[in-house]
């Protein structure tokens, strides 16, 4: 059910970016209390039904307050996405929507720990794979057809396991209004970076066709004979299989990281590549033994599968076959290597900021320690679950579906559209926050304005502001009566400016909060 | 001897380097710690100390073992920089890791900016003769050309794994680099350069 997933999802932003949350209570408050539990499709009645009274809502929301090991549930609860089943295809959500139909025990029984069955519960829900052919079916459709909704969903999705900056809905919009092919959005490959591909993608299938051997990725080819093999390659000459015949598999996979890092654009994509830094930055990177049965290695996965399903495609299907093969490879005994390992040698091929001149590299490496053994870390769980990276979040393909059903029933129902009680374009997000708070809540206040002072606070540019008219745009619209249409989109990206205020995180536990 | 005595005197600055792959953090470990470990796991910056006598001369080394791969190569000017001797390894069953070696002991020279510089050269992994590449001769015939300018440059073969000179070869770094420090090497190369302008 989305409505309790979206509520989850402003406890989430609340845990990280609480005046971002404020924010859209502030926007649901002026909403009112028409449907503050549904995901409506504008014009039409509600597509989900309402299965908690909003009264149980707010107290719970009390509850949530007074409970930091709530906060996390929360996050769980709307990072795995499970719901009372409400979709044709949904086969296993009932033993999932367990703790959320219950969140007020849950959260009463015990405030220091979260109960692990639940817990697991929870990961799991969060790992499982769209399987079924009809959900993958719908989810290739939203992106061939739909390629902004499909990015903000991605997004929103992503939003709730990493910081993304309301910056990456804002780029959709702007896309939206200029001309858009399909591909552009989601960064459509050049031709020269396609025959950059090429280059890597004839190097990794002349090494998948040879057996593992002894330290493959770690000894370094002969550099000579590996330029030798990328000069004859960019060629395009017929005739080098008596190069490559005197090449050894080190000369080989050499050549494939060489060619890699020197992609004029980066295999992640410099769009994208700040993403998966940040999904890197997850916990659970750190100690990369945490398989993905804990909370963190499940939040790392989802967030590694949105973000592959965002490339484009020749770029994911690349990384497919790169990932499936290193692991392939890489971990044969015979190389005596281990995932780790492997991510020591990946994670500055894959992970590594790119636009890094020498300088910034090294300090990089050399300061930043700590960050380059995430990337290594993060490189190495992406080539330990290198099969399962590449799956769609069922969480994920369920919401594509329901969007999906809403555009087709809106194309059914024809002029609706253009009721009076309906923004006059619909919301890209089908994502709503739920929570409406009744009483004046002074706690959001103090976010607001403490936003505020932040915004202020900033150096003059640009970006402060286009903020600081999105900040009085808000206060104006919570000044207007209720009734006023609010034709601005819904924003469930946690924050503008995630990057720039350090929030902290002690304002969130039960002291601050009352 | 007290500790005391140790804490005086002054460590030593050891860099190894290396190609990916030829047992630089084998022997580092072997030396440092007396452990040899089977399998792989690439370095890309470890640092040791280790306190020994070597000619009744209490000596303390801070060896710093770093990453052969081309992925980290930008570090290595940094490092170098820091370095008082050098360890250059290669591995006999490797020979893109020998061709590397010149290239290597030129960057020392460019980066000191010195004509001479402590420099040993370690042929490792000699237990495995059977897949033997780099004939010592071959490895001789290199150093020789550099103990030419560079007197304080010298070949000594290794096995971390058998520990076979491994003690031997940081021994007699160390060695090279009081000949160089008595000798006023350091000096004397930067004075012939200035003289030279």
């Amino acid at each position: 059910m989305v409505a309790e997933d979206s509520h989850c999802a402003s406890a989430t932003a609340a845990t990280r970016m609480p005046t971002a949350s404020s924010l859209h209570q502030r926007r649901l408050r002026q909403r009112g209390a028409s449907s503050p539990l549904s995901m409506t499709p504008e014009g039409g009645k509600p597509l989900l039904t309402v299965r908690r009274k909003p009264s149980t809502v707010t107290a719970w929301r009390e509850r949530r307050r007074r409970s930091a090991s709530a906060v996390l549930f929360a996050a769980a609860a709307a990072v795995c996405g499970s719901r009372p089943s409400s979709g044709p295809s949904v086969t296993s959500g009932t033993e999932t929507s367990a703790p959320l139909r219950q969140p007020s025990t849950a959260m009463t029984s015990s405030s220091g720990s979260t109960d692990s069955t639940e817990l697991s519960q929870l990961i799991s829900a969060m790992n499982r794979p769209a399987t079924t052919q009809l959900l993958c079916d719908n989810f290739e459709t939203l992106r061939s057809s739909q390629p902004i909704r499909f990015c903000q969903l991605c997004f929103v999705h992503l939003s709730f396991l990493i910081d993304v900056p309301a910056e990456a809905v804002f780029e959709a919009e702007i896309a939206e209004e200029g001309a858009l092919h399909s591909g552009g959005l989601l960064g459509a490959p050049d031709t020269d970076r396609t025959d950059d591909l090429l280059e890597a993608d004839a190097l990794l299938s002349l090494l998948s066709a040879r057996s593992p051997v002894d330290g493959l990725f770690r000894k370094c080819g002969a550099a000579s004979r590996q330029r030798r093999l990328r000069d004859s390659l960019a060629e395009g000459a017929g005739d080098f299989t008596d190069i490559t015949d005197s090449c050894s598999s080190h000369d080989l996979a050499g050549a494939l990281k060489a060619s890699l890092a020197s992609l004029a654009e980066p295999l992640l994509t410099s769009r994208l590549l700040p993403y998966f830094q940040r999904a890197a930055a997850v916990p659970a990177a750190i100690d990369c033994k945490e398989s993905t049965s804990t909370f963190s290695g499940a939040k790392m996965l989802k967030a590694f599968r949105l973000l592959v399903q965002l490339l484009p495609l020749s770029r994911r299907q690349f990384l497919a076959r790169l990932l499936t093969e290193v692991a392939r490879l890489g971990l044969a005994p015979v190389t005596q290597m281990s995932s780790e390992c492997l991510g020591v040698l990946w994670g500055p091929v894959l992970l590594y900021p790119r636009q890094a001149s020498d300088d910034s590299r090294r300090s990089m490496i050399c300061e930043a320690r700590a960050q380059a053994a995430q990337f290594n870390a993060a490189a190495a769980f992406l080539i330990k679950h290198a099969t399962e990276v590449m799956q769609i979040p069922e969480t994920v393909a369920k919401d594509a579906q329901r969007i999906l059903h809403s555009l087709r029933h809106r194309r059914r129902s024809g002029a609706a559209a253009d009721s009076p009680n309906s923004p006059p374009t619909p919301p890209p997000l089908s994502v709503r926050f739920a929570t409406a708070p009744t009483t004046s809540d002074d706690f959001t206040e103090r976010q607001v304005s403490m936003m505020f002072a932040a915004v202020r606070s900033m150096p003059e540019s640009n970006r402060k502001r286009q903020l600081i008219r999105l900040l009085s745009r808000d206060d104006h619209a919570t000044a207007a009566p209720v009734t006023a249409t609010p034709s601005r989109r819904c924003h469930v990206i946690s924050s503008p400016m995630s990057s720039r205020i350090d929030f902290p995180m002690q304002r969130l536990s039960p002291d601050a909060a009352d | 001897m007290s500790k005391s005595v140790s804490k005086s005197v002054k460590p030593i600055k050891i860099v190894v380097i290396g190609s990916g792959g030829v047992g630089k953090s084998a022997l580092t470990l072997q030396f440092s710690k007396s452990k040899f470990f089977l399998d792989y796991d690439p370095t890309i910056e470890d640092s040791f100390s280790k306190s020994c006598y070597i000619d009744n001369e209490m000596a303390r080394l801070d060896i710093l073992d770093t990453a052969g791969q081309e992925e980290f190569t930008s570090m290595r000017e940094q490092y170098m920089r820091l370095g008082q001797a050098f360890l250059v390894v290669f591995s006999v069953t490797d020979r893109k890791g020998f061709e590397e070696v010149d290239s290597l002991i030129q960057l020392i020279y460019r980066v000191k900016d010195r004509e001479a510089f402590p420099i040993m050269v370690a042929g490792n992994k000699i237990d495995l003769q059977n897949d033997r590449c780099i004939d010592q001769s071959l490895a001789q015939e290199l150093v020789q050309r550099h103990q030419e300018f560079n007197p304080y440059c010298a070949y000594i073969e290794t096995s971390a794994k058998t520990r076979l000179n491994v003690d031997l070869v940081f021994h007699d770094l160390v060695r090279l680099l009081r000949l160089y420090n008595a000798k006023g090497g350091s000096k004397q190369a930067k004075k012939s350069k200035c003289s030279l302008l």
